[in-house]
């Protein structure tokens, strides 16, 4: 086990955003994190980050931690080039020496998540929205990364609305809505597609 | 290291405030050289802008999500000690080389390094750190620095002041040093400060408790993001 959810729950004041929350993700796992906008898919992340202390519950982490919660959080006054070298722990990158904010948000978005990314001393990888705004080279290539630390035995949560994505490169999926995790089960094992997904999403959701 | 490195790229001062710092560090340093009386004209403004230096704010940064990186990778203690040693180091650098020029000319001591001084100089420094941490950057120490304008120029300020020299000794008057240096450390620049010895102590023990209360504000924080909110 390198992460896992015991009885999880959230609020931010009287509002909850997820309870009961229980999940275990093993080395080699990449799970989908599925769920419409407003569920909660960040406030998991951020609380398996150890960034958001739940209400209830506890999180168990075996590993050192990565978290990228998207282009948003990288902050806009800093070079690109400095920044990365700086959460890259000095692995060298192809440098874009502007500074973030004058970047395009695509540009921005493969900056964060070829720092982090470059680094393969971490062992639980958590990727908020990892494809907004990626061109198809750039998700390719992001395609390929998590395919690598998947390789090498990283557990991996991924928060995404791109089912095609999410079921090319995840082992395992979890949904959030309406404050609750549900984690299907496959029928005969098998990977589900983009259209299974969405399927699975909508009876889980009681949707016809 | 990295967090002292990873802090100062994200937040770091902008380019004007370290023009500025250089500016009032060279300033001073002339107005000392040339005239010892000039020292306390000199540690005024130094005074002054540690105020509104240290005065750095983080609650914006943490809300957007920029400092995630350090907040995953080191424990909050020793991230809080950063940003406090980032906001308060550069005018600190300003106010120690004063205090050097002084022993250098050869003064009767520096009065960079006298008790008093000293104390409410690292007073100013936590303080305005610590209360600025859920503000935007300079807000604290502006209103600071508005606040001992208003009781500079009424009446208020002076009647206090007035009051306060004209007061017995014993625990009533080092009560109101003490209210006086906090509100305006600036009058521990001066000489007629009373139980000033009693009031660095305690300059000094309210800035170790900023330390604290900033620390502990950083490390109980929910780092949740600002849509999230």
């Amino acid at each position: 086990m390198n992460l896992r959810f015991e009885d999880v729950s959230v609020r931010y004041g009287r509002a909850r955003i997820f309870s009961d929350v229980n999940l275990t993700v093993r080395r080699g796992e990449t799970v989908g994190l599925i769920g419409p906008n407003g569920a909660g898919k960040t406030t998991l992340l951020r609380v398996a980050a150890g960034l958001i202390r739940p209400r209830r519950g506890r999180v168990l982490r075996n590993g050192e931690v990565l978290y990228f919660g998207g282009e948003s959080t990288l902050p806009a006054g800093c070079g690109a080039d400095r920044w990365s070298a700086l959460v890259s722990s000095g692995v060298a990158l192809p440098g874009v020496r502007r500074q973030i904010r004058k970047l395009s948000r695509g540009m921005r978005q493969l900056v964060g998540l070829r720092a982090w990314l470059a680094r393969d001393d971490w062992s639980i990888g958590l990727l908020d929205e990892p494809w907004e705004g990626l061109d198809p080279d750039g998700a390719r290539w992001l395609g390929q990364q998590l395919q690598r630390h998947h390789a090498r035995g990283a557990a991996l949560i991924v928060s995404s609305h791109r089912l095609h994505d999410v079921a090319e490169v995840c082992t395992s999926f979890a949904f959030l809505a309406s404050g609750t995790l549900r984690v299907p089960h496959v029928a005969g094992g098998g990977r589900p597609d983009a259209a299974a997904l969405t399927r699975m999403f909508d009876e889980l959701r009681g949707r016809p | 290291m990295w967090t002292l490195r990873f802090l100062h790229a994200v937040d770091g001062l902008p380019a004007w405030m370290w023009v500025i710092t250089g500016a009032v560090a060279a300033y001073g340093s002339a107005l000392i050289w040339i005239d010892p009386r000039g020292a306390e004209d000199a540690l005024g403004m130094l005074l002054l802008w540690q105020m509104l230096c240290a005065s750095r704010g983080y609650a914006g940064h943490a809300r957007a999500g920029h400092f995630d990186p350090v907040l995953i990778r080191r424990p909050r203690a020793t991230i809080a000690l950063a940003h406090a040693l980032l906001a308060i180091a550069p005018v600190s650098i300003a106010w120690a080389i004063a205090g050097v020029l002084q022993l250098a000319r050869g003064d009767d001591g520096a009065l960079a390094f006298e008790h008093g001084r000293l104390a409410a100089f690292i007073f100013v420094g936590c303080v305005a750190w610590a209360l600025s941490l859920p503000a935007p950057r300079l807000i604290v120490g502006s209103l600071w620095v508005a606040t001992i304008l208003a009781a500079a120029t009424t009446r208020v300020g002076l009647e206090q002041y007035g009051d306060l020299l004209a007061r017995p000794a014993g625990a009533m008057q080092f009560a109101h040093a003490l209210a006086v240096a906090m509100v305006c450390p600036f009058v521990m620049l001066g000489s007629r400060m009373p139980q000033r010895v009693e009031v660095s102590v305690a300059l000094l023990l309210l800035a170790v408790a900023a330390i604290a209360a900033g620390t502990l504000f950083i490390a109980r924080r929910q780092y949740a993001l600002e849509p999230a909110l």
